[in-house]
């Protein structure tokens, strides 16, 4: 395979190295997960012609995410809202407006946050390998136990980049290639030059946070799993999925390894047979938001305090800042009700950072304000959005203690790996929403 | 020759990565001249044919700096001394006590602090295009100036990684070099695979801040200076304050990468063979570079009197025991107690800032304040103990220090550039005994 030249897409000020090949009628992202390095990769025949393959079904993109390979290697762990953006600069770098998203492993969770968040950007879903959550916990039986996660990543730490480990791994994870040494080298070679011990480190961190369970149900493009029948866990992470995300479609692929190793040809067609139906979808009417509310605390009393006149110059004053935060964090006003603001955001992070800038900035005038912040798919109405997430994070809002930047367990989860910290402000009822909800409070940003 | 297997020492929780190639009973390290990757280094025969003839001198180290290549990427830019401990911490890996340095460009700055730091364990240094100082100074007129850095860095910003950058690039740096399309094709994706866009950005700023001409009267070990006619200025400044050292000008070498032009670099490779035989077994080293630390208790009279003895001892034994904790925290190594101030030596100087700043904040909950001043010299070494001017010189900072204040000098301040540590100008002064002027700086 020819190796087409890198170029660097900006995700912020983070450069997410990228290449193009082939062509063709549809865009195709491919978000390779765990440790990759663009040139390096494809230095296995295997990968190569799967490659070809995929870039003669249409304009293959590849890249390499933050923390690996070629592009830059931010330390610390970052959020899965940094990662999606990371998709939507490379898809803008490379000048496409839509495309058919393929993810591996871990990455499918970036890809899967992609989708919800922006279904008119993504020409269908295809998930090797996926899970929607790494650990165990009470209501997801079927994760690892945190233990061995641990016990995984001490053994990073001590091992990575150690040949003997390497060659352990590698015999484990495909046996198939057991004898090949010239795989077993670039299989090393690959590894090291895509992550040293550290950035190592960062990537099982990332993988070991995943959890988008409360994303799945709000997926509204067509979606194909693909999974290893044979490797253990994997039918149960891939059954776990298909049941909650809208008419996705499993298909189980016999043998163990990478999609480009056994029963590659059935891998491929499948994917190619998908191709036309998750492009060929209508324009979705339904899109994952993060929704802000805002609402000025005892405002009848400050207005009654102040006379009408200052109190209007206050509220004024209110807005314009409440506008130069949405205007900061990426976010879009939807409303204004009375004194309080109604706002989505395409990522929940910039969400809780802005209603924190928020409820700083309005000290200056001497009000507060309490916020309440919610994740959860909407109905696009023109250009408003509606639906029962809307009034989840009204409620919510509602709930919050005066300065206060109120969130659901949704919002908290999407935002592992971030600085963001949270009180734990237990389980609540929201008027006319059914259900118990558990709410946290920002305590740090 | 077979690619040698990459292994990774530890500098604090950095990891770096190494390769050992050839044996002999001299160890040669290579601390290469920018940004560099291990691996890729393999791809090119002109390198790996210089590396060969390296490792004939003995067993040679080569490592990707931190930050770059195969090593651990990095959260901020780091000190210079920080990287001086990754070359301690690679040889510390395949343990290895003395080394020869064979350094080139930027990496002769590491190179330089290391032999300064660490006479003991350095048997010589071999020096390609060495550079005291980044940025321009008048004292220091060939480096490029403020303005010419912000542009330069913001051109890596925008366009590292971009090939018609990268080829403009390989053609300033190794005219020779480039005139090879295999060469060129190489070059692109050895800069790439070497550094990120945000790295190469960070490396540079690095490149930028170094600054080692204080520590350079301080070298002692046995200096081979080789460097192009271009170079000639910078590697005259280097050669002419460090004693003894040799300067041989490689004529008709044109590439930043001698490597790149072998016939040229078959000079530069004689002469570093013929220099590293020629090492007689080196004296131990009399003289060493350190930064000393001196504390006071503010009004300790008062104090006393205040308290009445018994007190007073027993808040004084609370204070050294609290010291004591810190030196061995930050690697100082207590060198004497004067009353109820403590004297100490530190292998580097940013170590020692933050022992200072440690100990001031920690002697608070006793309800203490103290005074402190930091001086980097050269240091004679008898029985164990530091004498000389440069003692004298930490004494006064210090007692010219605010209760509560950090005083350095401007040797210790340059020492730290990047390592995001900020001083408030304390304008000049004169120290009582010592000779000159001396510009002091309080941390803030």
């Amino acid at each position: 395979m020819d190796v087409p030249d890198v170029s660097y897409a900006r995700s912020g000020d983070v450069a997410i190295a990228y290449q193009v090949s082939g062509g063709g009628e549809f865009d195709v992202v491919f978000a390779a997960g765990y440790v990759t390095h663009l040139t390096h990769l494809v230095e296995h025949p295997p990968i190569a012609a799967f490659f070809d393959r995929l870039s003669s079904f249409g304009r293959l993109i590849r890249f390499d995410r933050r923390g690996v390979g070629l592009s830059d290697r931010p330390r610390d762990v970052p959020t899965l809202e940094a990662r999606m953006d990371d998709i939507r600069a490379v898809m803008d770098a490379a000048g496409s407006p839509r495309a058919a998203l393929i993810a591996t492993g871990e990455a499918g969770a970036m890809a899967i946050l992609f989708a919800a968040t922006y279904p008119e950007r993504t020409g269908g879903l295809i998930l090797w390998n996926p899970f929607a959550r790494a650990v165990e916990a009470p209501d997801y039986p079927i994760g690892e136990t945190e233990a061995e996660w641990l016990r995984q990543l001490a053994e990073i730490d001590a091992n990575w980049g150690r040949t003997d480990f390497f060659a352990k791994r590698f015999s484990e994870d495909w046996p198939d290639l057991r004898d090949d040494e010239a795989a077993l080298r670039w299989y090393c070679e690959t590894l090291r030059c895509g992550a040293s011990p550290g950035a190592a480190l960062t990537v099982h961190r990332m993988a070991m946070d995943v959890d988008v369970r409360d994303v799945l149900a709000a997926i509204r493009v067509p979606v194909l799993i693909l999974h290893r029948a044979a490797v253990e866990g994997s039918p149960e992470d891939a059954r776990y999925m298909a049941e909650r995300i809208p008419g996705a479609k499993c298909v189980a692929i016999p043998g163990r390894g990478q999609p480009w190793h056994a029963g590659a040809e059935r891998v491929l067609a499948e994917i190619e047979a998908f191709l036309p139906v998750g492009y060929g979808t209508a324009e979705p009417d339904t899109v994952l938001s993060t929704v802000l509310f805002t609402d000025i605390v005892g405002s009848t009393e400050h207005a009654a305090a102040l006379g009408d006149r200052q109190w209007r110059e206050t509220i004024l004053r209110h807005d314009a800042i409440v506008r130069r935060c949405l205007d900061r964090f990426r976010g879009r006003e939807l409303d204004t009700a009375g004194d309080g603001f109604f706002a989505s955001f395409d990522g929940p992070a910039r969400a809780i950072r802005c209603a924190v800038a928020i409820s700083d900035a309005v000290g200056e005038l001497d009000i507060q304000v309490r916020s309440g912040l919610h994740t959860g798919e909407c109905e696009i109405r023109g250009d408003k959005i509606a639906g029962i997430a809307v009034n989840v994070g009204a409620r919510i809002a509602a709930k919050a203690s005066p300065g206060e930047v109120l969130v659901s367990s949704t919002v908290k989860d999407l935002v592992a790996g971030s600085e963001i910290a949270f009180e734990d402000r237990g389980a609540h009822e929201l008027k006319g929403v059914p259900g118990e909800w558990r709410l946290y409070a920002v305590s740090g940003a | 020759m077979d690619v040698p297997d990459v292994n990774y020492a530890r500098s604090g929780d950095v990891a770096i990565a190494y390769q050992v190639i050839g044996e002999g009973p001299t160890d040669v390290v290579f601390v290469r001249g920018t940004l560099a990757d291990l691996l890729a280094g393999w791809d090119m025969p002109l390198f790996v044919d210089h590396v060969k003839w390296l490792a004939e001198s003995g067993r040679l180290l080569l490592f990707d700096k931190r930050g770059s290549g195969l090593s651990d990427p990095v959260r901020q830019v780091p000190t210079l001394e920080t990287r001086m401990d990754d070359v301690r911490a690679v040889m510390d890996a395949v343990d290895s006590e003395r080394a020869v340095l064979w350094a080139a460009q930027e990496g002769s700055r590491i190179a330089l602090l290391f032999a300064a730091t660490y006479p003991e364990r350095t048997s010589a240094l071999v020096l390609y295009d060495p550079t005291a100082r980044g940025l321009w100074a008048p004292d220091y007129p060939w480096a490029s100036t403020d303005d010419e850095w912000r542009r330069e860095l913001r051109e890596i910003r925008d366009r590292w990684g971009d090939r018609r950058y990268l080829v403009e690039r390989a053609h300033r740096l190794s005219p020779v070099g480039a005139q090879n399309e295999d060469w060129l094709e190489w070059f692109v994706w050895y800069q790439r695979r070497s550094a990120s866009p945000a790295e190469a950005v960070a490396f540079h700023r690095m490149a930028m801040e170094g600054d080692v001409r204080d520590v350079l009267p301080s070298v002692r070990a046995p200096t081979l200076v080789l460097h192009r006619t271009e170079a000639r200025d910078e590697a005259v400044f280097v050669a002419d304050r460090i004693s003894g050292a040799r300067r041989i000008e490689v004529e008709g070498l044109h590439d930043w990468f001698s490597w790149a032009d072998p016939e040229h670099n078959a000079v530069l490779l004689r002469e570093t063979q013929t220099f590293i035989a020629g090492l007689a077994t080196a004296p131990t080293p009399d003289r060493v570079l350190a930064t000393i630390m001196f504390t006071d208790i503010v009004g300790s009279t008062e104090r006393a009197a205040e308290l009445g003895d018994a007190a007073w001892s027993d808040l004084l034994t609370r204070h050294h025991t609290l010291v004591r904790g810190e030196l061995v925290r930050f690697r100082g190594e207590e060198l004497d107690t004067a009353g109820d101030g403590f004297f100490a030596s530190f292998d580097g100087p940013g170590r020692a800032i933050e022992c200072a700043a440690a100990i001031r904040d920690a002697v608070r909950s006793l309800g203490l304040e103290v005074r402190a001043g930091l001086h980097t010299g050269e240091f004679e070494r008898i029985d164990g103990k530091l004498g000389g001017i440069a003692v004298a010189t930490g004494s006064r900072i210090a007692s010219l220090a605010e209760p509560g204040e950090v005083l350095v000098s401007s040797t210790v301040k340059d020492l730290v550039a990047g390592s995001g540590i900020e001083f408030e100008d304390r304008g000049t002064r004169e120290l009582k005994g010592v000779p000159g002027e001396w510009r002091l700086f309080a941390v803030r």
